[in-house]
């Protein structure tokens, strides 16, 4: 390998990583606005004006969803093998499941109402926590925490196994099947969505505009 | 990978993140205790609309600046971050405390209620006070060379005392995921067919007025 090609590499690395490392804040940014949805209920209570409410609503629920996508758009990179199964790169080993379950909770947004539908509320704030904890506790645990192995070692000689087992490089046989059959729901799911768009929506002539 | 560039690029930002919280600290801490100041001057308008978009912006500001440091903080939950830079020890400490005043803001009236008001105001400042302190005290003073600031600076800075700060590192981080659970549990409590006749509005009304 040249210089150019290192350099090239080096820095397609430090942008993997750097993803990877801001999305357990992403994650966190999105758990805390979904969940926030009572505190600004409450609020919206308060406003006496239709406009402010509509403005403070609307806001919340772009800022809520728009999370949700950039969350699962980023997530996206973790489905291309050549970067998952690195060994150099050593990414959380659950972070493809993470994205299929987050893929789930939009699915259920897209097909049901979340904000009226307190059952579809549930299943998306379950799918969002499960999708969270799978990415959330593999990165800071195992990606995170490779230097802890001695530490960890010290309190209990089981513990130093951990960080190793997080990560997906270090880890193949666990992570190439998780690999698969996240690209499989990855597939099985958008083929979901695209029958339930077909099926379900009505063509309407955009004569408004 | 281990390579020094990546190392530095990842330092440079860490050590970024680590004094912008200064600033978002600062700024969510002027925000919270500037209530009576924006409460005074939302009476004097004229026009509601005006008030209620001047409350409105405040609100959102207060709150998403304060949502901004916790999810600064998160960094302070990396047990290979902490031990490796100089950061100040109590920064996950001081981020689990912005995430009890946010699950205050949540569970309570928050802006209704003194007592909450006022425990939301404690926990503020006491993370301000955990973070701002270390931080001056202890992150910015490695370098000044004196016997006083060298023994700061090997209690309250992570890399010099790393077994306290892996410790508080982790019980941070375990904090947050109870305080965590009690929110998501708080939320599935109120979407649940059958709420309690006090949150029963908060469930309903949304969806009709929006």
């Amino acid at each position: 390998m040249n210089d150019q090609q290192a350099l090239v590499q080096g820095t397609q690395y430090w942008l993997i990583l750097s993803v990877a490392a801001v999305l357990p804040i992403l994650w966190a940014f999105t758990l805390s606005l979904h969940f926030a949805r009572p505190y600004v209920i409450r609020y919206l209570q308060g406003l006496t004006l239709r406009f402010g409410g509509d403005v403070w609503w609307l806001s919340y629920v772009l800022m809520r969803d728009g999370l949700l996508v950039v969350t699962l758009a980023l997530s996206a990179i973790f489905l291309f093998p050549n970067l998952y199964m690195s060994p150099d790169l050593g990414v959380p080993i659950t972070a493809p499941l993470a994205a299929l379950v987050l893929f789930w909770a939009l699915l259920a947004k897209l097909t049901g109402d979340s904000d009226d539908d307190a059952r579809t509320f549930r299943i998306v704030s379950v799918l969002l926590v499960v999708a969270s904890m799978l990415y959330i506790i593999p990165q800071v645990y195992g990606v995170e925490a490779g230097d802890q192995v001695d530490a960890l070692n010290s309190i209990s000689s089981s513990l130093g196994g951990i960080p190793g087992a997080l990560v997906s490089g270090s880890n193949p046989d666990v992570s190439y099947p998780i690999l698969n059959l996240s690209l499989l729901g990855f597939a099985a799911t958008g083929a979901v969505i695209f029958a339930w768009f077909l099926r379900k929506t009505k063509f309407e002539p955009a004569e408004i505009a | 990978m281990e390579s020094p560039a990546f190392g530095a690029a990842e330092q440079f930002i860490e050590g970024t993140i680590a004094a912008a919280l200064v600033a978002l600290w600062l700024l969510a801490v002027a925000l919270h205790l500037a209530r009576p100041y924006m409460l005074a001057l939302t009476r004097k308008f004229t026009l509601r609309l005006g008030a209620d978009l001047w409350w409105t912006i405040y609100v959102g500001m207060r709150d998403i600046f304060l949502l901004q440091v916790f999810l600064g903080s998160f960094i302070f939950f990396y047990p290979d971050v902490v031990a490796g830079n100089d950061l100040p020890i109590t920064g996950g400490l001081a981020g689990a405390c912005a995430f009890a005043a946010l699950l205050l803001k949540l569970t309570t009236r928050a802006d209704a209620d003194a007592r909450s008001f006022y425990l939301q105001t404690f926990f503020i400042g006491l993370g301000a006070s955990l973070y701002l302190g270390a931080y001056l005290l202890g992150s910015q003073v490695t370098t000044v060379g004196s016997s006083i600031s060298n023994q700061l600076a090997s209690i309250l800075v992570s890399s010099q005392n790393p077994t306290i700060a892996l410790a508080l590192c982790y019980l941070s981080a375990f904090l947050v995921g109870i305080m965590g659970i009690v929110a998501v549990v708080y939320n599935l409590r109120l979407a649940s067919p059958a709420p309690r006749k006090a949150d029963a509005g908060a469930v309903s009304q949304p969806a009709a007025k929006s």
